[in-house]
């Protein structure tokens, strides 16, 4: 019984499996994105195939992101393009062509087949090939071509490579209009024997580097008299003291720094440096584009051998010190340099000037050579060259000293480097100091010059205010207290002028212009108080008629609440301006006056009359205050 | 009503001549005689109480002083008046007054030994013009009183007369374009007093008061004023005898409104 149930249960989950099997199935069915998409800069539209497994997108199928556009083309050029291929399992496999276009039109149209056709003219740079596993594999072809009237005019650049699983194979071609470069790999895909450079003008070959096995022995160029000249690059290298690193920049700049100057601007001047650093750029155009999509790189993978001088760790932290002392060094010379103010101040000031012609020796003759140092360091190219080496070709004549630039020399080594970053940290930090307190103190003595008039006109101010008070109406009380804010301001004036250091009398003004902003504003307020009296004057007459006279006559009425406003609150305010009200108190002093003003207002149509009887006989003006709720009105606020 | 009122008035005048002229006494004297002045003082309040919109209590109190031979003006106590009558504001322009009198007299006559103190009652109603001319305030005032005397002497009955009074006054601003609180103001004053009744017998002249005060509105609810006045008529027994005095007056006008402030307004239209 119990086997019997156990073999139900069992086809049961047989039965179960098969069921689940087309979900399964159907969780990797190919789909198809049709939209916008964008790979790095290039945007536009796309069509791909892909499959979600285990919630990532694999691109599995054909692969097209083209942009074009035709309203652009029409008005002023487009910039097109079309990156059509395939993946497989997320991978690039099969054909691959890379197209970029930049064309113009002439507008000329014609009609064929019921499609409009028009001219275009530019270039085009197209790359094709084939990969397998996400490598290049088989041959791969990049091509510029300039394009006119929709047919190919010329090349300008052309580089045909095989690989092999991305290893390039046998020989290689480069060439431009002119020139043709044609290498050779052993099969792992180092340089080896002979790289030719030919020449559309020359029988002869023009240019050549001799390789073995990866390392670059020597280069043989043809100088314009005919004659063949030899540049000993990596001679008598012993091989293990080498390491295998791609044909890059990197690597051409190594050359550069290895070559006496003059070899080294023939060398880059050649078409050999000039073809393979073109073709390396175009790579990695391509690559740019493949490495953000995928996990894979596009690289033109043309291995050499070159010495390899790895750095000790005393060498780094001496490398690591020196980038900071150039980076600040660079900073400060920079913002010196740069400065408009010390700019205009060469030119009336001598001492200025000699330190910014100091300035700008140090920064030609130490700092661009120790940014060179530093570069090398930071794109890791300091490990393919002998410390000597490098630093004797940064400065042949030896590290100089920041105080005897023309002069010092103190060896080639990277501790005398340090010594020199530091130092040049330090002199230029105290020039910067110097430089400073001239800037500082021309700031500052415009910016007291500002402050000055500032105060002035803020203090000249008070006297317009005073003027609106002066009306034979207005009590003479108001006027009076405005005057004492004048004198206040004027006592701090002169305050400020008897201040002799400069950045205490500075920082003076600063704090004066702020409080006598404040104070513009009191008076603001006390100008105010005659027409706020006569408003609630006015708010508290009531129209009685009196009987004995038959006439019609207004009353003071809430008397009480007239009074303490008149005859406490108000002499209470301009009291403590003639107490001397401190800058920080203006603001409160304000509200409460405002509030007080506002309170009595309100208090017209309340009933008062409790009110009333408490305000009488009361002179206090904190009880009366307090009493009107005058404070509550000014937190309620 | 206005009208009616003034009728009315100029009726009983003309009815107070034609008793003065059919009523004259054998012991007229040959020419008119005219008593030496006497000296008063007179302190009188006078108390509006607004007690509505339109309608004022009236309350007056008098108190009046005559010389002796030793003290001039204020010698003896001659009169108190409590006067009280309810008022009608009809317009700004026009109000109107009822009420009674009660005057306290004392008897004067340090020989007499009759009463001392006699009560003498009245019943008053008044029309009260006011007129605005420039800065100035003119009023006319027209009052009847009924009265019932009595003389001193202990078995003396209630006499009934009539009087007809005319006031005209103006009040002139000083320090200000117009009457308003903290003003000084001039006010000449003339009244003339008429009374009939049958104890009048040709002498319905009883009274022309030229009086000239000086006041000061506090606040329009206080005045105070001072003067003098002038006056003379006849006296009740014989038409031929004049009375004259000079009265020194001293008034406070008082007119307290203890309404609550929601029923004052709005206090200005009155005309509403």
């Amino acid at each position: 019984m119990i086997i019997l149930r156990l073999e139900y249960l069992s086809y049961r989950i047989l039965f179960g499996v098969l069921l689940a099997l087309p979900i399964v199935l159907s969780g990797q069915e190919k789909k198809l994105y049709e939209g916008p998409s964008q790979i790095g800069t290039y945007k536009g539209e796309a069509s791909y195939h892909y499959v979600i497994a285990n919630n990532d997108t694999l691109l599995n199928g054909s692969f097209l992101l083209k942009s074009s556009n035709l309203e652009a083309l029409l008005k002023k050029g487009d910039i097109s393009f079309s990156i059509k291929g395939n993946f497989k399992d997320n991978t690039p496999s099969g054909f691959w062509k890379f197209q970029f276009n930049e064309f113009k039109t002439d507008k000329a149209s014609t009609v064929e087949d019921n499609q409009y056709l028009v001219n275009v003219s530019g270039t085009q740079q197209i790359a094709s090939g084939t990969f397998q596993n996400g490598r290049p594999d088989g041959q791969w072809v990049y091509v510029v071509q300039q394009i006119k009237n929709s047919q190919v005019d010329k090349f300008t650049f052309k580089s045909v490579v095989d690989f092999n699983n991305g290893v390039p194979q046998l020989s290689f071609t480069i060439e431009d209009e002119k020139e043709e470069l044609v290498g050779m790999f052993l099969r792992n895909g180092i340089a080896h024997d002979k790289w030719t450079l030919y020449s559309d003008e020359n029988i002869d070959e023009i240019e050549s580097w001799n390789f073995n096995e990866g390392i670059l022995e020597s280069v043989e160029i043809r100088s314009g008299n005919g004659r063949i000249e030899k540049i000993k690059i990596f001679d008598n290298v012993p091989k293990a003291n080498t390491k295998t690193i791609t044909l890059d920049k990197k690597y051409l700049d190594v050359l550069k720094i290895k070559l006496q100057k003059k070899d080294s601007k023939k060398l880059v001047d050649g078409g050999i440096m000039r073809l393979l650093s073109q073709n390396d750029r175009y790579y990695k155009n391509i690559d740019s584009i493949l490495s953000k999509k995928t996990s894979f790189t596009f690289l033109s993978k043309f291995n050499v051998k070159i010495p390899y001088f790895p750095l000790e760790t005393i060498e780094k932290v001496r490398l690591d010190s020196i980038s900071k002392n150039y980076e600040s060094s660079r900073g400060i010379s920079n913002s010196l340099l740069s400065n408009t103010q010390l700019t205009i101040l060469r030119l009336s000031d001598e001492n200025v000037r000699s330190l910014e012609e100091s300035l700008e020796v140090i920064s030609k003759k130490i700092l661009d050579p120790l940014e060179e140092l530093v570069s090398f360091y930071k794109e890791e190219k300091i490990s393919f060259v002998s410390r000597k080496e490098l630093l004797s070709k940064i400065w042949p004549d030896g590290v100089p000293d920041v105080h005897k630039i023309e002069k010092g020399v103190n060896g080639n080594s990277l501790i005398s480097v340090k010594n020199l970053s530091h130092k040049t940290l330090y002199r230029l930090d105290s020039i910067q100091q110097i430089l400073a307190k001239k800037i500082t103190k021309q700031e500052r003595e415009q910016e007291a010059i500002a402050l000055e008039k500032k105060m002035i006109a803020q203090r000249n101010y008070l006297d317009q205010l005073s003027d609106s008070l002066r009306a034979d109406t207005i009590p003479p009380v108001f006027f009076n207290t405005l005057q004492n804010i004048k004198k206040d301001t004027e006592d701090k004036l002169s305050k400020y002028s008897s201040i002799n250091d400069v950045k205490a009398k500075l920082d003076y003004a600063r704090e004066l212009v702020q409080c006598f902003e404040k104070l513009d504003k009191v008076g603001e307020t006390i100008s105010k108080l005659p027409a706020q009296q006569y408003d609630i004057r006015s708010k508290y007459q009531d129209a009685v008629w009196n009987p004995f006279t038959a006439t019609i006559m207004n009353e003071t009425i809430k008397k009480r609440l007239i009074m303490a406003y008149e005859d406490v609150l108000i002499p209470y305010y301009l009291k403590r301006i003639e107490d001397g009200l401190p800058c920080e108190e203006t603001e409160q002093w304000i509200n409460l006056v405002e509030a007080t003003y506002d309170r009595m207002l309100e208090l017209r149509d309340e009933d008062t009359r409790k009110l009333e009887r408490k305000l009488r006989k009361e002179d206090d003006p904190l009880v009366i205050l307090e009493r009107l709720s005058i404070n509550s009105q000014i937190e309620k606020n | 009503m206005i009208k009616n009122c003034v009728r009315y008035s100029v009726v009983c005048v003309l009815c107070v001549c034609y008793a003065f002229s059919v009523q004259a006494q054998e012991v007229l004297p040959l020419e008119s005689e005219f008593k030496e002045p006497t000296t008063k003082l007179w302190l009188n309040t006078y108390g509006n109480i607004r007690v509505s919109k339109r309608l004022f209590w009236v309350a007056q109190t008098h108190f009046r002083f005559e010389e002796t031979e030793s003290t001039p003006f204020v010698g003896q106590v001659a009169q108190v008046y409590n006067r009280h009558a309810i008022g009608y504001i009809y317009s700004k322009k026009f109000n109107f007054s009822l009420g009674g009198v009660l005057r306290l007299n004392f008897n004067t006559d340090a020989s007499s030994v009759d009463r001392n103190l006699v009560p003498e009652w009245r019943i008053w109603h008044q029309y009260m013009f006011a007129m605005p001319i420039s800065t100035m305030m003119f009023y006319h005032r027209i009052r009847i009183e009924h009265r019932w005397t009595q003389d001193f002497a202990d078995d003396s009955e209630y006499e009934f007369r009539n009087r007809w009074r005319y006031m005209f006054k103006v009040k002139i601003p000083v320090n200000s374009h117009k009457l308003q609180p903290k003003t000084f103001y001039i006010s000449p004053e003339a009244e003339l007093i008429m009374q009939s009744g049958k104890p009048v017998v040709g002498s319905p002249f009883e009274d022309l008061r030229l009086h000239a005060s000086f006041g000061y509105i506090l606040t329009p609810r206080i005045t105070l004023a001072a003067g003098i006045m002038y006056s003379q008529g006849q006296t009740l027994a014989n038409p031929g005898i004049y009375k004259q005095s000079w009265t020194a007056r001293f008034h406070v006008y008082f007119s307290p409104d203890f309404r609550k402030v929601k029923n004052k307004l709005p206090a200005i239209h009155l005309d509403d």
